[in-house]
């Protein structure tokens, strides 16, 4: 009970604090204009990456957490929020943030949409969802269980990608 | 030094990327489960079919898959909110807002009205695709990736396939 309440606490502070709350600034990466969120992900996966390839050294890693990889679904899946978060601006993160933060049109209409959205999933899920992720299903699926590199590498990879991306943006102000 | 730091609008989403990689990674391992948004909506899709008496409370996925139970993400949810809202207070970003700061021309009853349905159906495609690709940005995102899940890989790179297209046709139509 405790736990979730202080790691959505955290999140929900963090995600404020990058301004990600506010619309524009979602908006505006898509566009190029402001590349807040694209810092924002780029650093939270590549100190993610490196956490979790320490926990995963531990075995402390459990299978609850991991995704299940059908890739025709999360390409899909993903390709409709993009066309959403383009145009509104929110994702179900930013959206809890922006309610957070006195947004109104989040906390109404924002909500009822998700809500929507969650019932046509619901309705959609046994005739369709259900066919369309056993395309190329694989439970917990990762890169090392993909292609037998060590975990290690992909993490001081996105490392490298991070602190390269953190360098360039200073150099030039974007 | 402190207090300008709790005061300021914005941190650098350097920073405040690299603490919410963290906080996701230490969620998959003691919370057993994805720093994610996009799952609450559906438990709150489950809870208002049951008490609303909808019709979708029957269908099999809100009844076995999704059952109207407080989860981890629902109590995530109130933290969330909690965190977002101490973040703006402290930053005096805290305001009713009908509409976004930024990125509107007017406030006239038609841009509210606008706003509202945009975010609305955009809300349905958000929490729709989501709920297909098996997680948001930060559930799928940012956890997925961090545990070098491919699914996370190719719903990022989807999810911006989709949004940047669709963010410059935007910017053209206004």
């Amino acid at each position: 009970m405790l736990l979730p309440l202080i790691i959505g606490f955290i999140f929900g502070f963090l995600l404020q604090r990058t301004g990600l709350g506010h619309s524009y600034k979602v908006i505006g990466q898509f566009t190029f204009r402001d590349n807040t969120m694209l810092k924002f992900m780029v650093s939270a996966i590549a100190f993610g990456m490196i956490t979790i390839s320490l926990f995963a050294d531990e075995n402390m890693l459990s299978a609850s957490s991991m995704p299940d990889t059908y890739a025709l679904g999360n390409i899909i899946g993903g390709a409709i929020l993009g066309i959403g978060m383009a145009i509104a601006g929110v994702c179900p993160g930013t959206l809890i943030t922006g309610i957070g933060q006195g947004n109104i049109d989040y906390l109404v209409p924002g909500v009822l949409g998700f809500l929507t959205g969650g019932v046509l999933f619901g309705y959609s899920f046994n005739p369709y969802f259900l066919k369309l992720s056993a395309i190329g299903f694989s439970k917990g699926l990762t890169l090392e269980q993909l292609t037998g590199a060590g975990h290690w590498m992909f993490s001081v990879e996105m490392l490298i990608i991070a602190a390269s991306a953190f360098l360039i943006t200073r150099k030039f102000d974007i | 030094m402190i207090s300008r730091v709790l005061t300021a609008k914005t941190w650098t989403p350097w920073v405040t990327g690299a603490l919410t990689g963290l906080l996701a990674a230490l969620c998959c391992v003691y919370g057993k489960t994805v720093l994610g948004a996009s799952g609450g909506f559906i438990t709150a899709a489950s809870f208002a079919g049951k008490y609303l008496n909808m019709p979708w409370q029957d269908l099999l996925y809100f009844k076995f898959v999704k059952p109207p139970v407080i989860s981890f993400q629902l109590i995530q949810f109130t933290g969330m909110i909690l965190g977002s809202f101490t973040a703006a207070y402290l930053s005096s970003d805290f305001k009713l807002r009908l509409t976004p700061d930024e990125g509107m021309r007017g406030r006239s009853r038609s841009d509210i009205i606008k706003r509202w349905l945009t975010i609305f159906f955009c809300g349905i495609l958000v929490e729709f695709g989501a709920s297909i690709a098996g997680g948001c940005t930060s559930g799928l995102g940012i956890s997925g990736i961090i545990q070098q899940s491919p699914a996370g890989f190719l719903f990022f790179a989807a999810a911006f396939a989709a949004a940047v297209p669709t963010a410059l046709i935007m910017k053209r139509l206004r």
